[in-house]
């Protein structure tokens, strides 16, 4: 027996000091902001650096300037076929196209270059592909009562990204959050939640066209959730198809918040797709339409 | 097909040495190519039963004293012993918490006697806990085995009620989640990978009031066994481990009930003999009775729940058809309820719960061999419902298992203990979701499974035994045959200390996707094409001593695999137009550790300390830099102290303390921001983090006591007042941090678990 409590006793001991899985440190990165709309002249691009959790964030506070910022279209093959220069802003850290004329092509590929930053042989890259256009054809009534007896649908042409099914965000902004009231949900939450206008811009969770059926002649018809609209009053819906950056990006961002099947505290990093530094460099197609919703008799 | 020589060796092992065991005799080691017949031989057969209500004791031991011949009741409660040469012998009978019996016997060549024999409770004579050990305990003892017995679950301190697997967690091996949840986390284990049975049918989601209580109702229950790592053959379909727990038959001589109140719930149970015929019922009862307290918040606190409350009901009869026949019929009920408007326009409203029944014949084929039939049936399923401002969400989500399974038991000589069976069944998964009037999802997965086994435990000299197992499994969905070698071997050095070693290999074709903070929407999915079943080996090394009658030792070491682990994306934020595959992240992962448990089991002062050093691991691809991490519930070290002290015959003080390493959490170093969020309106934060699960948690510590009083009720019957504290010194135990970025700079915030907790249970014996 005494043999069998010497092990047990060594084994313990050398027990406390096995810790072959350490806490790592922090280190800066650079942070990347840039959201390609199809149809819409090149976007600004935002460029800085991570903080430490316990610092206080401001953006302006961890700007980085004076880098050279290149947007490429690509053909099918890889290959370079445009050059979207960016020049810094008047506000440091944003950056803005040389020429407001170009404009973003639905289907098309894009390459973003950095270099030129602080920590010299650093170099950010990252690719998006645009999903291809879309068109509303149809809403079934532009003006309803709030949860009434109909609800809003629209009817829509199916976008296209290659190798998965489309994806959507679907969006409602208040366009007079001034006249207007919220909804009671909305309301409630407000005064114990949020202030100021938070939502003033109301969005759906990342949603597959697999939820919808598709009609005969192609299209989706999608019903628009009462959830979705926060404040009475003229609204605008708009459906983004967003491409694999942002589908990354947001659904690993949503999982930080909770809610998925990860134990509480467990976090793993945002899904950033890009070389060299974090952030995003997505793109979407988007539709939009204008509804009013008035209040309920 | 890479494991067909494992299969050849170990259909080998159990049929070879099968064979050679109808020629050897009782007490010899064997002797391939004896010719003697079995008419030379006597047989002793026999159920044991407790002497007070008639309860068959599961696993009881049966030795003839003087010689290495015995067995051990099996989960019928029935023992075989085979192959005794004729003679005059003393037989004892001993079991967990009861007197030794032993009788003089004398058997003829050829006799078959027929022993049906009864035990005292210890509990008759004084409160203590009292653990007999034989040399025939090999079913107790097997390494990574363990029994409760219910008198101890109800003496110990637990959080207003008690709890089957609250109690279980106390053991080493077996970790919690948090004080919230009854999750079984057993050797680095996810609770899915425990198998749950109740009277042999499965239970898919064993937990009420969303995990913080399991199911089980300590007054219904007879027997609770835990296999944690290295379970035999006659199990399988999970990579870990296994608890098998027996509802009562109910008392055969009288008719005797319990009534409790507690501050959570109540319970009620009658027993008693069949009328006019040979057998038993049991009934039992039990509801939360939450609404006075409710009702009494809800003048107070807004957001209180409109309805909130659980009930389970327990019933068993059993049939004695003959002499050598049973029949026995049990069946299982429980619901979880919750309707929960708050603020406007909001409400949520949930019920889950189980159904089981399972329909159990035994027959005693022969002096040598016991049959068991059972049908069973499994539902579970939940039902929330959301309404947030004109928007609803449902999900309709139900498991259907049905299954025949058959178990021979053929123990044709001392040397040589057989089991076979089969079981299959079928099991269809349903699932369905709306939302905002659309179906979204609709799922039905349904599958056959058949499964085979066929067990030998050998023992080719008095110290040393060997089991050997195979298990095939065929899963329909996905197709796939698994085959399954299991083996372990006792050596005993000398009476008082055995040596054992354990391998075996598991398959799981099931998946549980599931919060550890809530397990009200419990969804199960299967293997299928493109998702083969995980699986994983297990090693176990013990060596269990004797100092005393009073002191006993365990140490186990034990280091398993777990490969092809499939789960739920956690990533994905919609399921809608996947293949099936596409739903899930495939990973791997390993769990070693040592436990050591040391036991006192007789005296005013009993109990047992449980210590476990372990480590647990998971991989996925793509998750954590494809680099190994540590599970929430990964503790390195885990410490339980449970003591009882008998005041008096009267008065019962129980003392429990657990000190465990703290949780391992992802400390985020950094943060950034979308500035421009083209979804929302303002800035959307995220972290930045390291290693995921890189750090520790506070070290977790409490202690909870209980102080029970024994006394009459008005003379009707006995009674128990029990006081409990649970915390006693209001260790506020940490549970997860948040991250508040509404403050700048950000502020970690905890989220903790209870704070001290008293509650009282009045319960009468009648």
């Amino acid at each position: 027996m005494k043999k069998i409590f010497i092990l047990v006793t060594a084994l313990f001991i050398a027990s406390c000091d096995i810790d072959i899985y350490k806490q790592d440190g922090y280190v800066e990165q650079y942070v990347v902001e840039c959201f390609l709309v199809a149809g819409e002249p090149f976007p600004e691009l935002l460029l800085s650096t991570t903080a430490p959790i316990f610092d206080t964030y401001r953006f302006d506070e961890r700007v980085v300037s004076n880098a050279l910022v290149h947007i490429y279209e690509l053909n099918e093959t890889g290959s370079r076929i445009d050059h979207i220069p960016y020049r810094q802003s008047e506000s440091p850290g944003i950056y803005l196209p040389v020429s407001t004329q170009k404009i973003v092509k639905p289907g098309t590929r894009y390459k973003l270059e950095i270099e030129g930053l602080p920590d010299a042989g650093v170099f950010i890259s990252s690719e998006t592909y645009v999903p291809h256009s879309f068109e509303f054809l149809d809403i079934n009534f532009d003006t309803l009562a709030y949860q009434g007896m109909e609800q809003f649908e629209v009817t829509m042409t199916r976008s296209f990204y290659p190798g998965r099914q489309n994806v959507y965000i679907f969006t409602n902004e208040a366009l007079d959050t001034v006249r207007y009231p919220l909804t009671p949900l909305y309301q409630s939450e407000l005064s114990e939640n949020f202030a100021g206008d938070s939502f003033r811009l109301v969005s759906s969770p990342i949603l597959h066209e697999g939820n919808y059926r598709v009609n005969m002649d192609n299209t989706i018809t999608i019903p628009l959730p009462w959830i979705m609209v926060a404040y009475l009053g003229p609204n605008r819906i708009t459906a983004y198809a967003i491409d694999d950056n942002i589908y990354d990006f947001y659904r690993s961002a949503e999982v930080q918040l909770g809610g998925s099947t990860l134990s509480p505290g467990e976090i793993e990093n945002v899904i950033y797709n890009i070389d060299g530094g974090i952030g995003i460099f997505g793109s979407m197609t988007g539709v939009s339409t204008n509804i009013y919703v008035k209040p309920v008799q | 097909m890479r494991n067909i020589p494992i299969i050849i060796l170990f259909l080998f092992l159990i049929l070879s040495t099968g064979s050679a065991s109808i020629i050897t005799s009782g007490d010899t080691p064997s002797t391939a190519g004896t010719t003697e017949s079995p008419d030379e031989y006597a047989s002793i057969t026999g159920y044991v039963t407790d002497a007070a209500n008639g309860e068959t004791l599961i696993g009881a031991n049966v030795i003839l004293r003087g010689t290495t011949i015995g067995a051990s009741a099996n989960t019928s409660g029935y023992f075989i012993i085979s192959r005794i040469p004729p003679g005059k012998y003393t037989i004892r009978f001993s079991y967990i918490g009861y007197i030794n019996k032993e009788m003089e016997i004398t058997v003829e060549r050829g006799e078959r006697k027929r022993l049906d024999v009864e035990l005292v409770s210890t509990e008759v004579m004084i409160q203590e806990l009292v653990i007999e050990s034989d040399a025939f305990k090999e079913e107790l003892a097997r390494i990574g085995t363990s029994q409760l017995t219910t008198q101890l679950i109800k003496q110990l301190p637990a959080v207003f009620q008690a709890d089957v697997f609250r109690s279980l967690q106390l053991l080493p091996g077996i970790k919690a989640a948090s004080d919230f949840s009854s999750g079984l986390y057993i050797r680095g284990g996810s609770p899915d990978q425990t198998l749950i049975l109740l009277d042999r049918t499965t239970v898919y989601n064993p937990s009420h009031f969303f995990g913080f209580f399991s199911t089980f109702n300590p007054d219904a229950i007879k027997d609770v066994r835990l296999f944690k790592g290295g379970y035999p053959a006659e199990y399988g379909g999970r990579l870990g481990s296994v608890v098998d727990i027996y509802n009562k038959d109910g008392n055969r001589n009288n008719m005797q009930g319990i009534v409790s109140l507690g501050m959570l719930s109540s319970r009620a149970s009658i027993e008693g003999p069949l009328p006019g015929e040979s057998g038993s019922y049991m009934i039992a009862a039990r509801r939360s009775t939450l609404e006075p307290l409710l009702a009494v918040l809800k003048q107070q606190i807004e957001d209180i729940p409109e309805s909130f409350y659980f009930y389970d009901l327990n019933a068993k009869i059993n049939f004695d058809a003959g002499l050598n026949d049973r029949l026995s019929l049990s069946v299982y009920a429980g619901r979880d309820y919750l309707n929960f408007p708050f603020g406007n326009d909001l409400e949520l409203d949930l019920s889950y719960g189980n159904r089981t029944i399972s329909a159990n014949y035994t027959r005693i084929v022969s002096r040598s061999m016991f049959a068991a039939v059972t049908a069973t049936g499994s539902y579970y399923f939940n039902r929330p419902y959301f309404y947030f401002g004109g928007t609803d969400f449902s999900r309709f989500n139900r498991v259907y298992d049905y299954s025949v399974k058959t178990d021979l038991d053929w123990i044709p000589s001392q040397q040589h203990s057989f089991r076979f069976g089969v079981w299959a069944g079928n099991l269809l998964l349903r699932l369905d979701d709306e939302f905002d009037g659309l179906t979204t999802l609709t799922s039905r997965i349904e599958t056959a499974y058949v499964t085979a086994f066929a067990q030998n435990r050998w023992r080719p000299v008095n110290y040393l035994t060997f089991n050997i197992g195979l298990r095939a499994n065929y899963f329909t969905k996905g197709n796939y045959v698994r085959v399954e070698p299991r083996t372990s071997v006792i050596y005993n050095l000398g009476e008082n200390t055995t040596l054992q070693g354990v391998y075996g290999r598991y398959y799981q074709f099931l998946t549980l996707i599931t919060s550890e903070a809530f397990a009200g929407f419990d969804v199960w999915l299967t293997t299928d094409n493109g998702v083969p079943p995980a699986w994983g080996d297990q090693f176990g090394l013990g060596v269990t001593h004797r100092f005393s009658p009073a002191w006993n030792i365990e140490v186990e070491g034990y280091y398993r695999t777990m490969r092809d682990l499939f789960e739920l994306d956690p990533l994905l934020p919609d399921v809608a137009g996947l293949e099936y595959h596409e739903l899930f992240r495939f990973g791997d992962g390993y769990a070693y550790g040592i436990e050591v448990l040391l036991e006192r089991t007789v005296g005013r002062l009993n109990g047992f300390i449980g210590y476990t050093w372990g480590n647990t691991r998971r991989r996925f691809p793509g998750y954590n830099r494809d680099n190994f991490y540590p599970p929430k519930y990964d503790r390195i070290h885990d410490l339980d102290l449970v003591v009882n002290y008998n005041l008096s015959r009267r008065w019962l003080i129980t003392g429990v303390f657990n000190y465990a390493t703290g949780q391992a959490y992802t400390e985020p170093l950094g943060r950034a921001a979308v500035i421009n969020d083209p979804f929302a309106t303002g800035r959307r934060d995220y972290l930045i983090v390291g290693n995921v699960n890189a750090s520790r948690l506070p070290a977790y510590h409490r202690f909870d006591v209980s102080i029970s009083r024994r006394g009459r009720f008005f003379g009707i019957g006995d009674s128990e007042l029990q006081l409990q504290i649970i915390n006693l010194y209001s260790r506020r135990n940490i549970w997860f941090y948040t991250f508040d970025f509404e403050e700048n700079p950000v502020r970690r915030e905890k989220i903790q678990l209870l704070p001290i907790l008293p509650s009282i249970n009045y319960t009468v014996y009648f």
